[in-house]
């Protein structure tokens, strides 16, 4: 073979190469058909591709197989829902046509931003999503361009909880020797402190149990303590009301709970830092997690042969509490990017998705409380840990405390602020009325720039 | 056609494909996110995006976090480069002698390199645990020390230490084959001459492997600023890639992240962002300036000579 030739056939397959590497660029996940190129039309019946975020692989055979039956000519790729990878899609002008995202604070911040599709029209339309069927919780996803609740449809809740609701381990109280709480009714704040500070265990100078952990951010306590004083973090305008004594006394709440190492925090906490699994370990005697949970314990392999062990009750009560309640501040949903090529064949999903036989399923599996109303009666309820969990979620339904956000706020930057003034207080470098001070700064700055970018003054 | 036009045409084809990646991968988004930095880019305002100017690289300077950031990063800087470059010299020299299984040896140093960042981080995560890690278990068993709460305010700079010390193996390759580049026949005459041990290591190893030293050094501030993963990899849990550090180790570029990222602030994470290749560029030109003190090169060993000649 001449050098020539040789030359000529590696430069043909470096360009080759280079060509391949680019087009194998596109998103792969498995189950999905990730390599086709998206045909770009806007007719219904011609092919349409569309790309999902989802907080799972939506490439479930049956769920494709049974949308793709009454939707041949639709096809999707899925990508696992991640906050900074739809951040970057979305800055490259490259957003999924379909998103997931939590309910209760992201959903209403991508919304007021002008990201989501007004799904008025369709939901007007919708035979699987009609507007008569939607509980309350939908409100989430509703905005009028001022305030959350109120206006256009921008999303739909999948499913939700009551997440301030607790889980008691049985076994925990009685190694502590705590007798068990009336389940029946609420414990205090008070109370939970004085349980969880009795559960801690300290072996050979490490400690082992912890007496409360959770999956809410300080923020969202907060909120909850507040809105159950009948106060809130936030104005009616969304400016903060950071600097009251209210706000002080929960966060030193907090702060002497972390130091008595009797919740887990920054100083000490188990190994899954908020004990979803530890809970079930009995390394976590009292956990803050919603009904959501007890599809999680039934599916642990050895938490599910004790399932006697876990009690559900509702959530705690401030001590001279106004409006005693149980609220959700998460809530998972989906809604259309406002700028998609293929606006309905993305509601098309989105309907087949949240209204559809798959949501059936979800309702059945015990995963979450389903936003429609339809579907509630789905819920699982044939064992007795079925029941008392069920029982005592429609118990605590009827004293929800709802709690809105703040939309001009993004709740990854809100626990960051968090993050870095709290923590400082936990280990004594900072003040609690500086900390209070300096997150009051940095969230005045946030909310001004998130109006602005808005469009409201 | 000329056969020297010829092999410029196949010069300019063999690099072609580098160039486009490069343009499309490289230049591209630097340009892009040049004129993002003066603008209020926030992540989906691009309808309706502003130019600001100099806003952006104002706040910067004025914003106390960014600053203190900045300073926290030199500080680590300070600790950590020196550190590692010795503990690779070190490494590579005892790994130059002809003992006995030192191919083990010499893997066994290089692995933590090649171990991806983000499992590396895990790792350390758990070794440090205050409750379960396995650097307190060892200190209560061997030592009955006290658990220390590794990952904690006071505590928490000395464990990035301890995991970027871990890595220093990295330089191991080019410490070596800088080691087995000088010539025998110098510590010979050294010897000769009565050299010991230190005297043959300072006036002869050091100043022999200096340009490799000097390469050390400047890959090792450049990476020092650039601290981000390791950073965010020991901080408290639960806001996954947001997790915010404690203040010890709160590095710029975590901060930089925090801002595009959480705060959704992009034009301002951008403009933080080219302060930094501004700062880094000025760090290696510094040590660059400086290198004609102690690196030894061709013109080094050309001007002292000269020098000698003059005197003399």
């Amino acid at each position: 073979m001449t050098k020539r030739l040789l030359t000529i056939l590696v430069l043909i397959s470096l360009v080759l190469a280079t060509m391949a590497g680019c087009s194998s660029a596109t998103p792969t996940v498995p189950g999905g058909d990730a390599t086709s190129t998206p045909v770009p039309t806007v007719v219904d019946d011609k092919p349409v591709h569309l790309v999902i975020m989802v907080p799972e692989l939506v490439s479930d055979t049956v769920i494709k197989e049974g949308f793709n039956k009454i939707y041949p000519n639709i096809t999707y790729d899925c990508i696992i829902a991640d906050y900074t990878k739809l951040m970057s899609m979305v800055a490259a002008d490259n957003a999924p046509d379909v998103w997931s995202v939590g309910a209760f604070h992201t959903g209403i911040m991508y919304t007021a931003r002008g990201l989501f599709l007004n799904l008025d029209e369709y939901v007007a339309k919708s035979e699987l999503l009609k507007k008569d069927d939607f509980t309350d919780i939908e409100k989430l996803f509703m905005w009028d361009g001022q305030s959350i609740g109120k206006g256009s449809v921008y999303g739909i809740v999948k499913d939700w909880s009551l997440d301030t609701q607790l889980w008691l381990n049985k076994k925990v109280f009685a190694d502590a020797g705590i007798p068990l709480p009336d389940t029946t009714k609420p414990i205090t704040f008070t109370q939970l402190a004085e349980y969880a500070t009795k559960m801690v265990k300290i072996e050979d100078g490490k400690q082992t149990r912890w007496g409360f952990a959770g999956g809410l951010t300080m923020e969202q306590l907060v909120m909850f303590q507040l809105g159950q004083m009948g106060k809130s973090l936030y104005n009616a305008d969304y400016s903060t009301n950071f600097n009251t004594p209210e706000v002080k006394a929960i966060l030193q709440y907090w702060v002497d709970l972390a130091k008595s190492g009797g919740c887990a925090s920054a100083l000490s906490a188990p190994a899954d830092v908020v004990g979803v699994s530890t809970f079930m370990q009995d390394q976590v005697g009292i956990a803050m997690w919603g009904y959501w949970y007890s599809a999680y314990i039934k599916g642990n392999e050895e938490a599910k042969l004790r399932l006697e062990d876990f009690v559900f009750v509702q959530s705690p009560v401030m001590d001279g509490a106004t409006n005693p309640g149980n609220s959700c501040i998460a809530g998972v949903g989906g809604a259309v990017f406002s700028r998609t090529d293929y606006p309905d064949a993305a509601w098309k999903f989105v309907e087949y998705y949240y209204g559809g036989p798959s949501a059936d399923d979800r309702a059945k599996s015990g995963w979450g409380i389903p936003m429609l109303k339809s579907k509630v009666a789905m819920m699982p309820y044939e064992t007795p840990f079925d029941k008392q969990v069920k029982d005592l979620n429609d118990l605590a339904l009827t004293k929800v405390l709802p709690l809105t956000t703040n939309p001009y706020t993004n709740p990854g930057a809100v626990q960051a602020v968090f993050d870095k003034y709290f923590n400082q207080v936990l280990f004594d470098k900072m003040t609690l009325d500086e900390c209070i001070t300096k997150m009051d700064e940095d969230f005045k700055v946030m909310i001004d720039e998130g109006k602005e970018i808005v469009g409201v003054k | 056609m000329r056969s020297s036009t010829r092999e410029s045409l196949l010069f300019y084809a063999m690099i072609l494909p580098f160039i486009a990646m490069f343009f499309a991968i490289k230049l591209v988004p630097f340009v892009n996110g040049i004129y993002l930095s003066f603008t209020n880019f926030a992540g989906y305002n691009l309808d309706r995006i502003r130019f600001t100017g100099l806003v952006n690289y104002q706040r910067v300077l004025q914003d106390n976090d960014a600053m203190v950031a900045l300073l926290q990063t030199f500080k680590i800087g300070l600790i950590t480069v020196p550190l590692t470059m010795v503990v690779g010299l070190m490494l590579a020299l005892f790994l130059n002698r002809p003992i006995r299984g030192v191919g083990i040896y010499r893997t066994i140093a290089y692995i933590p390199s090649i171990v991806p960042a983000v499992a590396a981080g895990l790792l350390w995560r758990m070794i440090f645990d205050r409750n379960s890690g396995l650097i307190n278990l060892l200190g209560s068993v061997l030592f009955q020390l006290a658990p220390v709460n590794w990952l904690g305010y006071d505590d928490v700079l000395k464990a990035l230490v301890i995991m970027m010390l871990w890595g220093s193996g990295g330089n191991l390759l080019v410490n070596l084959a800088a080691l087995k580049d000088i010539p025998a026949e110098l510590y010979e005459a050294a010897s000769i001459d009565g050299a010991g041990g230190v005297g043959k290591f300072w006036h002869i190893t050091i100043p022999m492997i200096s340009p490799i030293l000097f390469f050390n050094l400047v890959l090792g501030i450049i990476g020092s600023l650039q601290l981000y993963g390791q950073a965010v990899l020991l901080a408290p849990g639960g806001n996954g890639v947001l997790n915010v550090p404690h203040r010890p180790i709160y590095t710029y570029l975590v901060h930089a992240y925090q801002q595009i990222f959480g705060m959704g602030r992009y034009g301002y994470g951008l403009a933080m962002i080219w302060i930094l290749f501004i700062v880094i560029n000025l760090m290696t030109f510094l040590v660059f300036k400086t290198s004609r003190l102690w690196v030894l090169n061709e013109d080094t060993v050309i001007r002292k000579s000269r020098k000698k000649k003059h005197e003399a």
